[in-house]
């Protein structure tokens, strides 16, 4: 299965430099906003805002950027595509 | 009769915390064993046949769902004892006991250490009074999962693997490190990558450095200021993570 990876960037990038094996594009997706919803749950009050102003990016085995999702999104609102709230853009 | 000094008694703070004439009864039926880090001790529905006191080394205790998913439900390094209920009674596990960090455990076969909580009470009392701290740890964890962030959970986490191994040295997987806070590994990664950005840790393989102990009790939520004050009531009157 082939090699995603799930930064994190902002003013720097935080790394993976590990890696998930993952079947396709779609199953990245899933498990970006997965990792979202994880990064900012509970996330309110002063200390959360601070994961608001990052974007995650997903990229692939050859370090192509395949996904940009800013964590400012509400994960919950997979809406896939068309549902005008998904600013979730892929990037090819 | 020999006087066993409580210099001798090891790391482990329950064994060091027992009256002398308790500890002379399990003394002789206490054997030193090695667990390697990965080391499953009991499954969930398996018979508790032993009874584990960390000296080095430490002990999570995962409840496993149907799909074989696991989440922490409490951990005990030498501060505690791992399967002491079996000192009540026959009793099975609920849950799975995995060594997170390889070290010397006191090991003492279950029907000797029931024999010998039938005959001193204070024995029985310890294990109350131990149970009613694991107890309110684990109630504690639960609000953690449910409140706190990612990062200060991890915060939290480090902190008390620290306290129970007694070094800033953690030899910690990601993938450990995930499945005691129920997230997914990416999610480990980057909470660690933003610790280490703040130069709060420094992460390898295997392995995580605590470089700022006090920046991280700063980004480590209110539990873990409650956990480390949780001591034993009653007749006893010890506090477990106390430093030594």
């Amino acid at each position: 299965m082939p090699l995603y990876f799930f930064h994190l960037a902002n003013d720097y990038e935080i790394e993976d430099s590990e890696g998930t094996d993952l079947p396709d594009v779609q199953s990245a997706r899933r498990h970006a906003r997965t990792v979202v919803g994880e990064l900012t749950r509970n996330s309110d009050g002063l200390l959360g805002k601070q994961w608001a102003r990052w974007t995650m990016l997903v990229k692939d085995a050859n370090g192509r950027r395949i996904l940009s999702i800013p964590l400012s999104q509400d994960p919950s609102s997979d809406g896939g595509a068309g549902n005008g709230k998904d600013r979730s853009a892929d990037v090819r | 009769m020999t006087t066993l000094s409580i210099a001798n008694r090891g790391n482990n703070r329950l064994l060091a915390a027992l009256p002398q004439s308790i500890y002379a009864v399990l003394q002789p039926h206490l054997k030193e064993v090695t667990f390697k880090q990965r080391k499953v001790l009991f499954e969930p529905g398996d018979a508790l046949d032993r009874v584990y006191f960390p000296q080095s080394g430490m002990v999570s205790l995962l409840i496993i769902t149907t799909e074989g998913a696991g989440i922490e439900a409490a951990t005990i390094g030498r501060e505690g004892a791992v399967g002491l209920q079996r000192g009540l009674g026959k009793r099975r596990a609920f849950t799975r006991a995995n060594v997170q960090v390889g070290g010397t455990f006191s090991v003492i076969e279950a029907d000797r250490f029931e024999k010998a909580v039938r005959e001193h009470d204070v024995l029985r009392n310890t294990i109350t009074a131990y149970t009613e701290v694991l107890l309110a740890e684990a109630q504690q964890i639960v609000a953690c999962n449910a409140l706190h962030t990612a990062d200060a959970r991890l915060a939290r986490w480090l902190l008390q693997t620290r306290d129970r191994i007694e070094s800033p040295m953690l030899p910690l997987t990601q993938e450990f490190l995930a499945q005691m806070l129920g997230v997914r590994r990416t999610t480990v990664t980057l909470v660690a990558g933003s610790l280490q950005a703040a130069g709060l840790i420094e992460y390898r393989r295997g392995r995580i450095e605590i470089l700022d102990a006090a920046r991280l009790e700063d980004a480590a939520c209110e539990c873990y200021g409650v956990m480390q004050h949780q001591h034993l009531p009653g007749t006893i009157g010890i506090d477990l993570h106390a430093p030594a």
